[in-house]
């Protein structure tokens, strides 16, 4: 406890180590008092940081720029599990009524990573599916070697650099665990490790859950070789994650008992 | 650094010199946050020179800063929507996400021993005129030098090697030969002192 107060001054300078700051962070929220002493410190460090001033290279605002488009084409395209072309419009004709919907994200895929049969997917496999699940975003495809506890590392990791990012770990009745971590944008990754190969036919479906609001879905997991790598946009604060076991194809609406569900923070 | 509790405050720095007041970079961010990639645009204008002259402070090469300020605002284009007024400006806000970068740069083997190489054995508070490009507001630069001026030297040395030197605890402890409980100490009594300070105005 003193620990944390005394460690204050060092990490408003982000003088720190990870563990520490995580720490600290975590007591931060529950505790007011050392709160405010952390808003005061961060207005004197923001003294230090916000005076300097010196004008970029020419080229970065367009580097900026365009990486942010990529970014969003990338979101906008995920998000509508349609053809990059079409417009976000086209997540409103999702549903049933489109007979190319339920498959259109796996051929955007395909031709976006073409040959690579391991490649990263969450598939909205239902048309069902497809028009709840605006939540998928295909932005890191994986090296050739498939999946690997790495990658997940990675992709934790590019989260839990955001300011007020949050981290989570519960283990899954049949085994195995789930990681996630949350940004406070709604930026959300799930990494599933040692999870058991499912019996029969049967998938992992991923789904939010929001207040009394029925489940969406967010999406099948692609099992290789017990790990799973699911990445979020935007997951409401409030929203919890749930995974539960569904016949081949996945499900409109959960037929099982969750599996493992992560509280909302 | 998270702001993402607490009660609210405004720290008492001055408004960005760019043009664009508080309203408007708020506006820009909310915009930004629904996927606006004009207002983006026009938030990296107003944003983009502090950022990158507290990128080039710690990392200490124009092409690093540069990489450290493009992470820093893909940071912010993400993380929009978690900007909360009521914890501090926006300017305040940017800075925080690429201090933050900036010293995960710095804290990586490589570029800390390069770095090191180009800034020498300087002191990281008093050498700053080496990196001249950076042109700070003359007025701002000069009441935080007088703040930290108000610092004993041991608060002064802590303070400085932490923040721009992106030195953790224990190095800067390591570095001036002190004991970590008296570097966490006075990092302490020397950001209240800086607070005190800049605050009287």
């Amino acid at each position: 406890m003193a620990d944390e107060r005394e460690l204050l001054a060092a990490w408003a300078l982000n003088a720190v180590d990870e563990a520490e700051r995580r720490r600290i962070e975590e007591r931060l929220r529950v505790d007011p008092v050392l709160r405010a002493e952390a808003d005061a410190l961060l207005r004197a460090t923001d003294g230090l940081g916000t005076r300097e001033n010196a004008a970029p290279p020419a080229g970065l605002r367009d580097r900026v720029l365009g990486a942010v488009d990529a970014e969003a084409r990338s979101l906008r395209s995920a998000h509508t599990g349609v053809r990059p072309e079409a417009t976000s419009a086209g997540a409103a004709t999702a549903g049933s009524q489109d007979p190319d919907a339920p498959t259109s994200l796996r051929d955007q895929r395909e031709r976006r990573w073409p040959g690579r049969r391991r490649a990263w997917t969450a598939v909205a496999a239902t048309a069902a599916a497809a028009a709840t699940a605006a939540v998928l975003l295909l932005a890191q495809p994986w090296q050739d070697g498939g999946l690997t506890q790495q990658d997940q590392v990675v992709a934790i990791e590019q989260v839990l650099g955001q300011d007020g990012a949050r981290q989570e770990t519960a283990p899954v009745a049949g085994g195995g665990t789930v990681e996630v971590a949350r940004a406070p944008s709604g930026e959300t990754v799930v990494a599933a490790r040692g999870l058991a190969a499912p019996e029969g036919d049967r998938v992992y479906q991923l789904w939010t859950l929001e207040g009394d609001q029925s489940p969406r879905s967010a999406g099948l997991l692609e099992l290789d070789d017990g790990l799973a790598l699911v990445r979020l946009p935007e997951v409401p604060a409030r929203a919890a994650l749930a995974l539960t076991l569904e016949p081949a194809g996945g499900s409109p609406a959960p037929t099982t008992d969750p599996v493992v569900v992560v509280a909302a923070g | 650094m998270t702001r993402d509790a607490g009660p609210g405050t405004t720290p008492p720095g001055p408004r960005p010199r760019t043009g664009a007041g508080e309203d408007q970079l708020v506006d820009h961010l909310r915009r930004s946050a629904q996927g606006d990639q004009q207002a983006f645009a026009a938030f990296y204008d107003a944003v983009a020179p502090r950022a990158y002259g507290l990128a080039l402070r710690v990392v200490r090469d124009r092409d690093l800063a540069a990489d450290v300020t493009q992470e820093a605002l893909l940071d912010a284009w993400r993380g929009a929507g978690g900007y909360r007024r009521e914890r501090g400006s926006v300017i305040g806000w940017v800075c925080s996400i690429t201090h933050r970068r900036a010293v995960d740069l710095v804290r990586s083997t490589q570029s800390r021993r390069d770095r090191e190489l180009r800034a020498g054995a300087a002191s990281f508070g008093r050498d700053h005129d080496d990196v001249s490009e950076a042109v700070t507001d003359a007025e701002d630069r000069g009441r935080v030098a007088d703040c930290l001026g108000a610092l004993t030297a041991l608060e002064h040395e802590a303070v400085t090697a932490a923040y721009y030197g992106g030195l953790s605890y224990r190095e800067v402890a390591d570095r001036l030969g002190a004991k970590l409980a008296t570097v966490k100490s006075r990092m302490r009594t020397g950001l209240h002192r800086l607070l005190d300070c800049l605050g009287v105005e």
